[in-house]
């Protein structure tokens, strides 16, 4: 097996509203106003292997997009650590850490806002290469042209701006601008969400393509079980901030453990299915701001006991790497 | 079974500064009573502009130019806005993806649901009350009674979405027409909604058209399936039909581009090039770019060709593909 | 990825259209703007070519008659030329007065509009940016400033530091740079949030080159709009002040002035003098704001079709 190009562990991100002057004294009066603290992620503990695809499934709200940030060294953990390659990115060397931070990109779910709107596709691309010195100044635009065809976008359309492409178009470009600096691990947020059918396939089959010519890694955060069963070698599945059940894609999908992992994979539509009935799972996510007691699905959850309101249960391990978070997964 | 909604020939153009769109150009199809019919497309195929075609919510610079929508017989196209008004809403209702759509933010829900039927009924406002809260409960929120007096931006999405429905079904409309309505939620909620629309239409016998981009949302709720692409529809049948046996090879290409677990780590396949520029399309069949069938005749616009019970707008069906 | 996937050229977007010819053709799309904006142009063009095409310098005292004084429109003064426009009070050729007041009041406009939106924009986005108590301070004395009216604090201002064309530019900032850095920090923070600024965290740009290349570019848009309604905003306070004889001096007349000197004629039947330098002010002011606000049409995405 080879070792984990990123580590995370016991990586917890929580966000607070602080509450301003107006927001004290409106308090004091008796307003019901609190400091809101969001537990977005929550001790949350993933290895991600040089040259797999980790799928990271969720539903919104689970948190699976700031995980996202945090491996792409947009937040910093509230606690825990991020390794990068056996080192904490925290506390490592200015240089090491700016190598960190270029060999980990990310591409984006929103491909007009992920695109700053005042600038060329060459220097969208071209950038990052040429601020950090990755190819020589007067190399820039063939350095760009080249990456752009990698990409299958026609490098004679460089001097544009943005909005003169179509979303598909604009995500290769997204992508095109991670792959300029070179980077060993693509963190991808939703990065087909927004586009068409049959633009989605052109993009899953370009992420393919990649991954084997560059031998890159993959964190690939969707809400689509279908799109991750697809790419992803691994699956890890998230729930308010928890990830409640992972393994290969293989064991997920055939035998999944975690009963909120089998109501995904019960209600996800498929092409397959017809005039089904549908029988869906009760209940709404709950608000990460007031978390149930004890495993956060219990609400929820057709099998839950006495013992899941009471007591969060601990993520076990077992058979070749299958890990579930859930008290009963034995008897289920 | 008898048809609630016939469209013929219905073409909605935009004239905007930089030319026509052709947003739906030649669209024919019938629902009937009780009948689901998905319609599906990608952005810019004229799939939502059909629905607001028949509700006669087309806004300027857009308007139907042609053709005939026959509800229940009579020909609504182009009717009086005063006869709209008495449809929408009552006869035939809407449910947006973006609930907020239907929803005013500063109403409780109590005041907006019971509008809704005293703006068609006249009956006693306590009648309405009890009609409301049955129809929340109809829906799936539970404990209704509390819900009649939130606020929208108390709800949640889901929640919403259920008050949008029970809303549209407030007034035992004969068609429903849902844009998108579960694109914005989330896998468990929006199975939830879909199981909510499903349970309903089969208890009243209301006809439902279901606005997609999502071919397998549709397969597992609709009856038939119609294909649009650039203002056609492409291809219609029966959604095992049209799932199972694809003929036109945009539908077939989008059937080969959803991954699934017959075709996983490898690659999928793809439709080349993009989504057409409405104000620029090809002439004649306005897929033959992007086909890999084409041919010197798709110059000319393949006319609707009925097989058995399906219609095929195109020269080159792909009966072989699907026979493999 | 082979060439197969190359995505071909649409001929509707074939040409390539940068974002300002794009505003160009939208701008003019509005013939009301359009004519605004003729008349802005035709304003300020007379204003910079005054010397050459006034038959008096209304500043130089030797050109000044005072038995010129009060003549109505189309007579002809001492020096052989015709006041098409009359004289004021103190002798001077309306018509000339009226050009080089335009100067005045447009260049102190334009001055403190663009002094206050540096100062603005700097401190607005240093409050979007740092955040936190910084940002606490400078919004509330930001606050503090929009909460006293703007004609009020120039007016105390100029009354403390004295006449003359440096110190209303002075006031003038001072009462404005507050608009600006609102606007800025309002849109710097949406920005901000905005998905390709985290990119451009990724990529491991600087600090500066994401505020100043990144993200400042894309608050130009409503800066321009505010700064052209501050601007006219800038004119006619420069034209109170002055009016009310707490700004520009006699001797260097603006338009505020001019009109301040024919105001007590105007009951003895020589409207002319408060007349003409009163039309000019506004064809001045609503022709800026005219722009202004269609400016703000076209650069808002909000109201795009």
């Amino acid at each position: 097996m080879t070792a984990p190009l990123v580590e995370i562990r016991d990586v917890s991100k929580r966000f607070a509203r602080r509450l301003d002057v107006a927001g004290k004294i409106a308090r004091k009066l008796g307003a019901d106003i609190r400091e809101e603290v969001v537990h977005a992620v929550d001790e949350v503990n993933l290895d991600i292997r040089e040259g797999e695809v980790l799928g990271l499934v969720g539903e919104s709200g689970c948190g699976k997009s700031t995980l996202g940030r945090v491996v792409a060294g947009i937040h910093a953990p509230s606690s825990g650590q991020l390794l990068f390659e056996g080192s904490d990115v925290a506390t490592m060397s200015s240089a090491d850490k700016r190598a960190a931070t270029l060999a980990v990109q990310m591409i984006f779910q929103d491909p007009f806002a992920s695109l700053n709107p005042r600038m060329r596709v060459e220097d969208i691309i071209g950038e990052a290469p040429r601020v950090h010195g990755i190819v020589s100044r007067s190399d820039v635009p063939d350095y760009v042209d080249d990456v752009m065809r990698k990409v299958g976008l026609d490098p004679s359309l460089k001097r544009r701006y943005a909005h003169q492409f179509s979303g598909g178009q604009r995500q290769r470009i997204g992508i095109a601008r991670a792959l300029a600096v070179k980077p060993k691990f693509l963190v991808c947020d939703e990065a087909i969400a927004a586009l068409d059918v049959s633009i989605q396939a052109q993009v899953i089959n370009l992420f393919m393509d990649l991954r084997e010519e560059f031998g890159l890694t993959y964190l690939f955060i969707s809400h689509d079980l279908s799109v991750v069963e697809h790419i992803a070698d691994r699956v890890a599945i998230m729930y308010l901030g928890r990830i409640v059940e992972s393994a290969s894609t293989e064991e997920i999908f055939s035998a999944p453990r975690h009963p909120y992992t089998r109501a995904l994979l019960a209600e996800a539509p498929r092409l397959d299915q017809r005039k089904r009935d549908f029988a869906p799972i009760e209940g709404e996510i709950p608000s990460p701001l007031a978390p149930p007691d004890g495993c956060f699905f219990n609400p929820r959850c057709p099998h839950a006991q006495e013992l899941c309101r009471q007591k969060q249960p601990k993520l076990e391990t077992f058979g070749e790497a299958h890990s579930v978070a859930c008290h009963y997964w034995k008897d289920l | 079974m008898t048809a609630v909604l016939e469209v013929s020939g219905l073409k909605t153009h935009f004239f905007t500064h930089a030319g026509v769109v052709k947003a739906v150009d030649g669209v024919d199809f019938t629902v009937s009573k009780g009948e689901v019919m998905g319609l599906v497309g990608e952005s810019g195929s004229g799939k939502s502009i059909t629905g607001f075609s028949i509700l006669g919510l087309i806004d300027q610079p857009g308007r139907i130019v042609e053709g005939a929508i026959r509800f229940n017989g009579e020909d609504i196209a182009n009717a009086p806005e005063a006869k709209l008004k008495a449809i929408r809403g009552n006869k035939i209702s809407m449910i947006f993806q973006d609930p907020m759509m239907t929803l005013n933010p500063v109403l409780r829900i109590d005041t907006q649901m019971m509008e809704a039927i005293l703006a068609h009924e006249a009956v006693p406002k306590k009648e309405a009350w009890e009609r409301s809260r049955d129809a929340l409960g109809l829906v799936g929120i539970p404990s209704p009674e509390e819900r009649l007096r939130a606020y929208p931006h108390q709800l949640s999405g889901g929640m919403r979405q259920r008050v949008s429905i029970a809303i549209a079904f407030l007034n035992k409309p004969d068609l429903i027409i849902a844009d998108e309505p579960t694109t914005a939620l989330d896998v468990t909620i929006q199975a939830q909604i879909i199981y909510e629309a499903q349970k309903l239409t089969r208890q009243t016998g209301t006809a439902m058209i279901w606005i997609t981009h999502d071919l397998a949302v549709v397969a597992g709720l609709a009856d038939r399936i119609s294909v649009m692409y650039a203002g056609r529809i492409v291809e219609q049948g029966q959604t095992d039909d049209v799932i199972d046996r694809p003929l036109h090879p945009y539908t077939v290409g989008l059937l080969g581009s959803v991954p699934t677990a017959n075709n996983r780590g490898e690659r999928l396949f793809q439709i080349e090039g993009m989504t057409p520029n409405m104000l620029a399309l090809p002439e004649g069949c306005a897929f033959a770019p992007r086909c890999g069938s084409a041919s010197a005749a798709c110059k000319v616009p393949p006319p609707v060709e009925h097989i058995a019970d399906r219609e095929l707008r195109c020269y080159h069906p792909q009966a072989q593909v699907a026979a493999q | 990825m082979t060439d197969a996937t190359l995505q071909p050229s649409s001929p509707a977007t074939a040409k390539v259209e940068t974002p300002f010819q794009r505003f160009r053709t939208e701008f003019f799309e509005s013939r009301i703007a359009s004519g605004a904006f003729v008349v802005l142009v035709i304003i300020i063009l007379l204003a910079i070519l005054a010397p050459w095409i006034t038959p008096q310098n209304p500043y130089d005292l030797a050109q000044v008659d005072v038995l010129d004084g009060r003549l109505p429109p189309g007579s002809e003064a001492f020096a052989g030329y015709t006041m098409w426009l009359g004289s004021d009070g103190a002798g001077r050729d309306l018509y000339s007065a009226i050009l080089y007041g335009l100067r005045i009041s447009i260049s102190v406009g334009l001055a403190s509009g663009v002094i206050a939106l540096l100062i603005g924009m700097a401190v607005g986005l240093i409050a979007a940016y740092v955040g936190g108590r910084t940002e606490a301070v400078i919004m509330r004395v930001v606050d503090l400033q929009l909460s006293f009216p703007a004609s009020l604090v120039a007016l105390m201002l100029v009354a403390a530091l004295g006449k003359g064309v440096d110190k209303i530019i002075l006031a003038l900032v001072v009462a404005q740079w507050a608009y600006y850095a609102r606007t800025v920090r309002a849109t710097a923070l949406v920005e901000r949030g905005k998905e390709y600024v985290e990119a451009a965290q990724c990529l491991g740009l600087s600090k500066m080159r994401v505020v100043f290349r990144h993200i400042l570019p894309n608050c130009l848009a409503p800066l321009i709009v505010v700064g052209t309604v501050q601007t006219a905003s800038a004119v006619s306070l420069e034209a109170t002040l002055s009016f009310l004889g707490v700004g520009l001096p006699q001797t260097e007349p603006s338009l505020g002035v001019l009109i301040a000197n024919g105001f007590e004629y105007m009951l003895s039947g020589r409207y002319w003098i408060s007349v003409f330098p009163g039309i000019a002010l506004l064809l001045t002011v609503a022709s800026i704001n005219l722009v202004g606000d269609h400016l703000r049409d076209v650069l808002n995405p909000r109201l795009k079709k």
